[in-house]
């Protein structure tokens, strides 16, 4: 019985994959050493850094829960996993901690859980499960994409009421993502474009807030008013750029240290690394996630089943666009929206959930094995 | 082939054009980090650091430290120096004749410290005169047009308008120097920076330093600010309140004079700390704005030491308060009572040698209370025979003695329990009975810092527990929010008999209060005093030789220790004075003023 739960199988573990955990935990190493950097000016010196390495070790424990727990679980549970991530975002509506501005965090009394995180995997693993059962070879027609439409607009709107608009933008880059991946007729895809091109001017007069209409103008003229609101794009491409070759040098980046550099924990932390290890250690990363990218496609391609190919695309999707967003607005190429650097970023609810995805993927390499 | 395979298919053939896009996508963001940092670096970095964009630092004003009562103990005065800014270090030859006429420096002396700043950030101006007065001050905004570069710089001093009183607590601030730079702890410094160097100014250094700001602007080619780029406000350090009582400090420094030695005051009840006053001592005010050589090379040489705090660094041989440890060890032991008899003639023979009491012609038949009112040698040199050196080290242990306090301050000493092991591991030797008669009344290897004595008469007053010494009441932001309650530090009860204990506790207030007490002098009319005399020996003298007649410095030291009132202590304190002969004569009229002068004017 539990040998079935889980995959104990001394073969098993010979195919544990060995190069993705330690890319990612070599990535989550950078992240530490770099928080470590941007916290040593502040006054409770190091407790950043400090909290993320006690996340790093539940991480490590999510990581192999991930690995072998067998992964048709988490299609036999999605849908039960969806409700009660729901359940969460309701709760947290209500319960949450207010902190600048959004409800986002739940107190559990000893830390504190960013149930928004949670919905990201939970969506993918939906979603994976529905395309799958439902799979049609000629395309999805736009009246069978309602429902998993529905499982996109629940978490879509409780998130956006907190508001946190770079999670709830995560979500429909990844129902897209996987939308487009099982292929949908072409009408469909028409309909879908013209509705967004609705949709982006309706957004922009009655849903977006005025300090996040204010990102994308700035965004697009951030000389506009340095101290104001292209401030933080202007200040984040000094880092960068200051960086030149090889970097100020551990500890030494005056952006950072100096703390011009704006949410240098979490939205911006990519600007810190740069300002202190130049182009080269901007390079180095950046060939660790498109190494970590890389391998977890080649790992969904080799999937033994549907399932698990779709739910390996899906969380690729997810990293992906995650690093491409942060990266992209550090670089000043994208407005600016809160969405941190997956295993990089200062955010235990994320490390934690970002390196249990890693481990999911592990578990998909190794099933490949089973028949 | 089952449907799910079919699925697997169709969806794997995109996965090739997928690769692919990541590619571009990642090809994308080398190309934008190869633009910003190889192709515009130079550009940035310029801004970041260099002329067109200056960092000027607004510095962050200290937290201002209090006493119990909210008065003002350490502040911040408006200071003013004259730096040089990184670009000006090329025209330094044309201007260094003006700038060193001004500012009366010698121009060697000014090439040095530009020197010497060469390896400074470069958005830190160099400091070429700090705190200057006002007709430097103004002589520079004369020639401004002439000294290009040369700018005038606001710093909050650190002031201490106590100025000699309380320093050894407070402490003082000094530059930062290159060891500490290199310290992991002080990674957020850079050199110029003041920090705390001795005393609260340095153990509590991290909640008092604050956080600096800044301000990035733009500057033309002339170097005219064009506009603000970036500011980041200082965060002001977070305000003290220590558990001094001000007007208490005041008198006891007083009290003290001329003279040198230590007065400490606490609160038996909570282990706070009173009053602290430890002589010589030095002004912190001369440290503000770094010291001169003169000023430190004065302090050093001064044959007193004024740097050091005698309270928790001077180590004295305890001398007949000592007598309290081998009384309560006696007690315990079940070795006497309080009942028993012991005929004093004015010494006693061990050995081969008379162990002689103070009293040259004897006391006579003493019972314990007697033994402590009267402080007859000769009756603890028998109590100590019997109790045996390992037990009085327990008991002296107990009382922390031979280890410190736990205070919060730096550099606490110790003080020395002797016991027969340590003495063969340390000198090969095995212990002697007779030593064991000298530790009894706290000479031999016995040393303590006053301090330690201070928690011993404590422990008795308040009926055995013992407190860790607190000098910080709380930590509070520039709202007066409190950030922090320090509560009472660690305190444990002693496994001792309160029988024992209100033995003691008897027998010290006959010491004041009994018609034989050797301290009578120490009397406050209408409180009833407890407290015990002691005299430390510096020197051993053959019978039959005056002490009288030695030179000053070899003169014993004189100790008084007490606390009041006896029903309900509300203060213990101890006097040290050094070379001051008998401790009833010189150290318990101190200590009776400061504690008349506590309880009459208590929460003042």
């Amino acid at each position: 019985m539990l040998s079935t739960f889980f995959l104990f199988d001394r073969r098993l573990i010979t195919r544990f994959d060995l190069s993705l955990f330690f890319i990612a935990l070599l990535i989550v190493g950078f992240g530490i050493f770099n928080l470590y950097s941007a916290s040593v000016s502040v006054h409770a010196v190091g407790a950043v850094y400090k909290k993320q390495v006690y996340w790093l070790f539940l991480g490590i424990v999510l990581l192999f829960l991930g690995s072998f727990l067998n992964y048709s679980y988490l299609e036999q549970f999605g849908y039960f996993l969806y409700f009660f991530v729901m359940f969460l975002l309701v709760l947290v509506l209500f319960q949450g901690k207010f902190i600048s501005g959004s409800r986002r965090w739940l107190s559990l009394g000893l830390f504190n859980i960013q149930p928004s995180e949670f919905v990201k995997l939970s969506l993918i693993i939906v979603l994976s499960k529905w395309f799958k059962d439902k799979f049609d070879t000629r395309g999805f027609s736009l009246s069978s994409l309602s429902m998993p439409g529905c499982f996109l607009i629940i978490p879509f709107f409780l998130i956006f009421l907190q508001p946190d608009l770079g999670s709830a933008l995560l979500l429909v880059l990844i129902f897209f993502s996987l939308v487009f991946f099982v292929r949908v007729r072409f009408r469909t895809l028409f309909i879908l474009f013209f509705c967004a091109f609705l949709f982006f001017p309706l957004s922009w007069n009655y849903l977006l807030k005025d300090y996040q209409k204010d990102r994308v103008v700035h965004f697009l003229n951030p000389s506009l008013d340095p101290l104001g609101k292209g401030y933080q794009v202007l200040q984040s491409k000094i880092a960068i750029g200051s960086g030149k070759f090889f970097g100020k040098g551990y500890l030494k980046g005056t952006q950072s240290q100096l703390n011009f550099v704006p949410e240098k924990y979490t939205d911006f932390v990519f600007s810190v690394f740069c300002e202190e290890w130049g182009f080269a250690g901007a390079l180095v990363l950046v060939f660790f996630y498109i190494g970590l990218l890389f391998r977890f496609l080649f790992i969904a391609s080799s999937a033994k089943n549907s399932f698990g190919l779709l739910l390996g695309y899906g969380i690729t999707a997810l990293f992906f666009w995650q690093i491409i967003i942060n990266i992209g607005m550090a670089l000043g190429l994208l407005p600016t929206v809160g969405i941190t650097l997956p295993l990089f970023s200062y955010g235990g609810s994320s490390l934690a959930i970002s390196l249990f995805c890693v481990g999911v993927m592990i578990n998909i390499h190794i099933q490949k094995h089973i028949f | 082939m089952d449907f799910d395979q079919e699925i697997i298919e169709a969806l794997s053939q995109r996965l090739g054009f997928l690769k692919f896009f990541v590619f571009l996508v990642f090809l994308i963001i080398f190309v934008r980090l190869f633009y910003l940092q190889v192709v515009k670096g130079d550009y940035f970095f310029d801004l970041s650091e260099n002329n067109r964009i200056k960092i000027q630092e607004i510095p962050a004003p200290r937290g201002v430290i209090y006493d119990r009562n909210g008065r003002v103990l350490a502040n911040n005065t408006p200071s003013f120096d004259v730096s040089l800014l990184y670009a000006g270090i090329k025209q330094l030859n044309g201007i260094l004749p003006l700038l060193s006429e001004i500012l009366n420096l010698d121009p060697e002396e000014i090439i040095k410290k530009v020197k010497n700043s060469l390896y400074l950030p470069r958005f830190k101006p160099i400091k070429i005169k700090l705190d200057v007065n006002r007709k430097e001050l103004s002589g520079i905004e004369f020639h401004k047009l002439d000294l290009p570069n040369v700018v005038v710089e606001f710093f909050p001093k650190r002031n201490y308008p106590l100025k000699e009183d309380l320093a050894h607590v407070l402490g003082y601030l000094g530059e930062i120097n290159e060891s500490e730079l290199a310290r992991l702890e002080y990674s957020s410094y850079t050199p110029g920076d003041f920090l705390g160097k001795a005393g609260i100014e340095k153990v509590l250094e991290n909640p008092l330093k604050g956080r600096s700001g800044w301000l990035q602007f733009e500057v033309d080619s002339l170097g005219r600010k064009k506009g603000v780029l970036g500011s980041v406000d200082p965060v002001p350090g977070e305000d003290l309140f220590l558990t001094i009582d001000l007007g208490l400090q005041g008198f006891a420094d007083q009290a003290l004079g001329e003279k040198n030695g230590t007065v400490i005051a606490m609160d038996p009840n909570t282990g706070e700390i009173l009053a602290f006053v430890s002589h010589p001592s030095f002004d912190p005010n001369l440290f503000s704005r770094g010291i001169s050589s003169n000023d430190w090379s004065a302090l050093i040489k001064n044959l007193f030491h004024p740097l050091t705090n005698k309270g928790i660094q001077g180590l004295y041989p305890p001398g007949s308060l000592f007598k309290i440890v081998t009384a309560i060890a006696g007690l315990e032991d079940g070795k006497i009572t309080p009942e028993t008899k012991i005929f004093c003639n004015g010494f006693f023979n061990f050995g081969n040698r008379p162990y002689r009491c103070w009293k040259k012609g004897g006391h006579g038949t003493l019972n314990l209370f007697d033994a402590i009112e009267q402080s007859c040698d000769v009756y603890f040199y028998q109590v100590g025979h019997l109790v045996g050196v390992d037990a009085l080290a327990y008991y002296a242990k107990l009382f922390g003695l031979g280890s410190p306090t736990g205070l919060i301050l730096e550099n606490e000493k110790g003080g020395l329990v002797p016991t027969s092991k340590w003495k063969e591991k340390t000198f090969h030797i095995p212990w002697q009975k007779g030593e064991t008669l000298s530790c009894a009344v706290g000479q031999g290897f016995y040393v303590a810092t006053p301090l330690q004595m201070l928690v011993l008469i404590s422990t008795i007053a308040n009926g055995g527990k013992v407190y860790t010494p607190s000098l910080v009441k709380k930590l509070e932001n520039e709202h007066g929010t409190i950030l922090k309650n320090f509560k009472f530090n660690d305190v444990h009860q002693l496994p001792i008999s309160p029988a024992s204990i209100n033995i003691v506790r008897e027998s010290l207030r006959r010491v004041v209060q009994g018609e034989n007490g050797t301290a009578k002098i120490a009397r406050v009319a209408g409180i009833e005093v407890a407290g015990k005399t002691g005299t430390a020996q510096v020197v051993g003298l053959p019978p039959g030789e005056a002490r009288s007649k030695l030179p000053s410095y070899l003169q014993d030291h004189a100790w008084f220790f007490a606390f009041a009132p006896f029903n309900d202590p509300k203060i213990a304190v101890v006097v040290l004075v050094e070379h001051g002969g008998f401790g009833s004569v010189a150290a318990a009229p101190i200590a009776r003023d400061v504690i008349k002068y506590y309880l009459e004017n208590k929460g003042s």
